[in-house]
């Protein structure tokens, strides 16, 4: 009774009997010939328009608008500011932070839409550029 | 330049010295020709698809990631290319009925159990192989013609690692069926001419 192992091995010395198949001759030029005339294809690579430092910076400007238009633009819609020379309202309004002074903020409606619109830009930014793009298939057959 | 790493060629190739590549072709084209040939059955299919398959590595070579072996990812290609052609046309796979097999080819059997020529064994192992569905039939050359684990048998069919072990074991139980009847066919033909 032969042992499994000597079975598997007798097998396999078998199918390797069998061999490679070997193509005709000169397969390598005809493949050359077509290599001639064919580019190598570049990878698509996602590369933000605006960089890192970019979107901080954004970001950062951002925060100082907003908060420099609660200061200077007043805490209305409506309130159309009393200008940056007017440095004693800054200190007032400075002197006038207590808890829960954020729920009083009134901000323009146009910076909010145009906060709310840059914030959009810089989360599709990020998606995008984490995405991992699926890799090419090969006319994969799955 | 024989001695030369694939990753150093691609590089040069991707760099633009695209002459290179044929040292690439001139490696792997036995085992990429052997992989279509398993799966379509005919030269013809067989050498276009490897045509194929070289020029979309070539075409592709900027993106190989060299996460696996260059070997890996083309025999990944010629499969998948394979595959695809196999769809679109009829398979040519020579169709081996197995009884005629088992009754005509007694005479092969015997030499192969017998050791006679290298040849007539190794049709006689093609006519076996042919017998088994395509996948299992890429799976046994793999693994035995390529050396290939089951790890890089995933990379290349893109079937899971249980699947591959499971239409690993079988088909090597199937292959082991029919050497065992034709065995016993031959032992049958023998007494049958004593």
């Amino acid at each position: 009774m032969k042992s499994t192992a000597d079975s598997a091995d007798k097998l396999g010395k078998i199918i390797r009997s069998a061999g490679f198949e070997f193509p005709d001759k000169g397969l390598t030029e005809r493949i050359m010939n077509r290599i001639e005339v064919a580019t190598i294809k570049r990878p698509l690579v996602f590369k933000p328009v605006i960089g890192f430092r970019g979107w901080l910076l954004i970001a950062v400007s951002g925060i100082l608008l907003l908060v420099l238009s609660y200061f200077l633009l007043g805490n209305s819609g409506n309130d159309t500011g009393t200008g940056i020379t007017d440095s004693t309202v800054l200190f007032q309004r400075l002197h006038q932070i207590e808890p829960g002074f954020i729920q009083s903020i009134q901000v323009p409606k146009i910076l909010l839409l145009s906060l709310t619109g840059l914030l959009f830009w810089i989360a599709l930014d990020f998606l995008m550029a984490t995405r991992k793009w699926k890799k090419h298939s090969f006319g994969q057959a799955k | 330049m024989d001695k030369l790493a694939d990753a150093d060629i691609i590089v040069q190739v991707i760099a633009g010295n695209k002459m290179l590549f044929a040292h690439l072709v001139d490696r792997y084209k036995t085992m990429a020709f052997t992989l279509a040939f398993r799966i379509l059955g005919n030269r013809e299919d067989a050498e276009e698809t490897v045509q194929d398959a070289f020029v979309k590595a070539y075409e592709h070579l900027a993106e190989f990631r060299r996460q696996s072996k260059f070997s890996t990812w083309l025999y990944r290609i010629v499969y998948n290319t394979s595959i695809t052609r196999g769809r679109k046309k009829k398979p040519a796979m020579m169709e081996v009925d197995r009884r005629t097999l088992l009754h005509e080819d007694t005479s092969q059997a015997d030499s192969l159990l017998y050791g006679f020529t290298e040849e007539e064994a190794g049709d006689f192992i093609r006519k076996i192989l042919a017998l088994l569905p395509d996948e299992d039939r890429t799976i046994i050359t793999l693994h035995y013609l390529n050396e290939s684990g089951i790890d890089e048998i995933h990379e290349i069919t893109g079937l899971s690692k249980a699947n591959i072990k499971v239409k690993l074991f079988r088909a090597r139980k199937k292959l082991q069926e029919y050497v065992d009847q034709i065995s016993d066919s031959v032992a049958l033909y023998s007494i049958n001419v004593q």
